[in-house]
């Protein structure tokens, strides 16, 4: 008897996204375990449940709200200001983003073309918020690097002010300033060279957490307890700046994140991109691993995530 | 009645870009159902979808003089909400307490039914939309949007890579990953005597 599959397996299985050596022990596996069959039963009425979620109607005060919205855009464009239609705002801050969004006489950038796509894919941002774009198409990039810059400043001016600089392990415990996070070690950082792939992320997952475990500190440690190294697996050469933040924002209540490596990434069909992979571990053992794009430093943690997998305690 | 009504998006879409008022007022009308639709599916918010709307809306209106016409307007149009949607989630997350275990799922989901109480349910399960928007908020935004549009909105995957500009084999892996993450939040939902067949029509409402 086979071990086990989990459901993202069984539910990659169902949309015939395993190669077919896996789809066949797969199949051999559910054929003989009713437990893993009832679990593919399941995920297969996802689907339907997801379908059956009736739609609320369109409200007729949004309507109205729209039609509002575009005649005082309308007026604003007529009376040659370009100016944002922030008149009709609810006392969010849209107001300041519409101000950003202004950019170009022609506004921000909702269509993305063939080109621009092509550009988008080859950093594997996966779905761009149009706010960060300009009035031309470089100007987002700039952006962000400045804005990466300044946030990898600002957390390393934080670890200086605080530790005297005098420690050394770089960005991974610089940004221990929010209030409420919870005091755990900071995780290893790895490098060990794995070439993630959405393919073969939970197989590679498994490959590196298993190499790594041995070594990790247990659960509830104490959280001013160096982390070890992992003998097993090289460190990094150079310590990314940001990695704590990307933990916290992506470790939640009663998880924690006791591994990071630090490797590439490479989508369907784009090119290898610079990725943190952090595995988390939930009360029970069992690891969620969360691929990251280092953007993740810059405060969205969760709009980071290129990919993730659930692999089973090692 | 007017004659716009008549055209074709793409001819409308120009006509804004010229300057027709009439043209871009023709394409919400037209849209704006579906594109609410979109919306409050990913958002679950009614509040935060209408914002997402109209800041998609008026995206569309100001952005149309660079619409090529290389994809259709439906697909622009849903993108455009996409983005404004995956901006809300991203503003959203960085805000505190996002809930993120079972007992504060439970106690929103519960919340958030009251709230909606008088809201009456189609599918007679009342407090349903209120556990698959909470299960759908545990699970990455991609793999929700991706959720969205194939299994809710019933598009094909090819509709959907088009909308999230991404290979039709990455929004099947995060469809698939996304209904395993959900599966724990939905179990309690499942009807034993459901249909199995899981090619089954998916009851969305058609194409983008």
């Amino acid at each position: 008897m086979t071990s086990h599959v989990d459901a993202e397996t069984l539910a990659l299985s169902l949309e015939g996204l395993l190669d077919d050596e896996e789809e066949h022990s797969v199949r051999t596996h559910v054929a003989g375990c009713s437990q893993c069959a009832e679990i593919r039963e399941a995920l297969g009425e996802v689907s339907g449940l997801l379908a059956e979620e009736p739609v609320p109607p369109l409200p007729d005060t949004v309507s109205a709200r729209l039609d509002e919205a575009i005649r005082a855009e309308r007026q604003a464009q007529a009376s040659g200001g370009g100016t944002p239609s922030a008149a009709e705002g609810d006392g969010d801050d849209r107001d300041e983003r519409e101000d950003r969004q202004e950019v170009g006489p022609d506004g921000p950038g909702g269509a993305v073309d063939g080109e621009a796509a092509e550009e988008l894919r080859s950093r594997a941002a996966e779905v761009v918020p149009m706010r960060r774009r300009g009035a031309a198409r470089w100007m987002p990039y700039i952006a962000a690097a400045a804005a990466a810059v300044f946030v990898i400043g600002g957390g390393a001016a934080l670890l200086r002010g605080m530790d005297g600089g005098a420690d050394g392990s770089g960005g991974v415990q610089a940004q221990n300033d929010q209030p409420h996070a919870v005091k755990e070690p900071a995780p290893v950082l790895v490098e060990s060279g794995t070439a993630y792939t959405p393919e073969g992320l939970e197989g590679q997952a498994g490959d590196v957490l298993s190499l790594a475990a041995p070594e990790l500190p247990p659960q509830g440690a104490e959280s001013d307890e160096e982390a070890p190294e992992i003998s097993a697996l090289p460190s990094p050469s150079e310590n990314p700046s940001g990695v704590s933040t990307c933990v916290e924002g992506l470790t939640g209540d009663g998880e924690r994140t006791p591994l990071v490596d630090v490797a590439t990434y490479t989508a369907d069909g784009g090119a290898a991109v610079p990725a943190w992979v952090l595995y988390t571990e939930d009360a029970s053992g069992s690891y969620t691993v969360s691929v990251v794009s280092p953007e993740c430093a810059g405060g969205a943690p969760e709009d980071a995530v290129l990919d993730s997998a659930s692999v089973p305690a090692p | 009645m007017d004659a716009v009504q008549e055209l074709p998006d793409k001819e409308l879409l120009s006509r804004h870009a010229r300057g027709d008022e009439k043209a871009f007022d023709e394409l919400v009308r037209r849209h704006r159902e579906r594109m609410w639709a979109v919306a409050i599916r990913v958002l679950g918010d009614p509040e935060e979808a209408a914002d997402a709307l109209q800041d998609a809306f008026l995206s569309a209106f100001r952005a149309a003089g660079r619409f090529r016409g290389e994809a259709q307007v439906s697909t622009w149009l849903h993108r455009i909400v996409v983005n404004a949607c995956h901006d809300r989630m991203r503003r959203r997350m960085v805000r505190p307490a996002v809930p993120t275990d079972d007992a504060t799922l439970d106690v929103l989901s519960n919340e958030r039914a009251k709230a909606t109480a008088s809201v009456p349910d189609p599918a007679g399960r009342s407090d349903s939309r209120m556990d698959v928007h909470a299960a759908l908020e545990q699970i990455p935004p991609e793999q929700r949007l991706a959720l969205v549009l194939v299994d809710m909105m019933g598009y094909r995957v090819d509709e959907a890579a088009g909308i999230l500009e991404v290979a039709p084999g990455t929004v099947k892996s995060r469809c698939a990953r996304g209904r395993a993450r959900l599966l724990p939040y939905l179990a309690h939902l499942r009807n034993p005597e459901r249909p199995r067949d899981v090619t089954s029509p998916r009851g969305g409402d058609g194409r983008p």
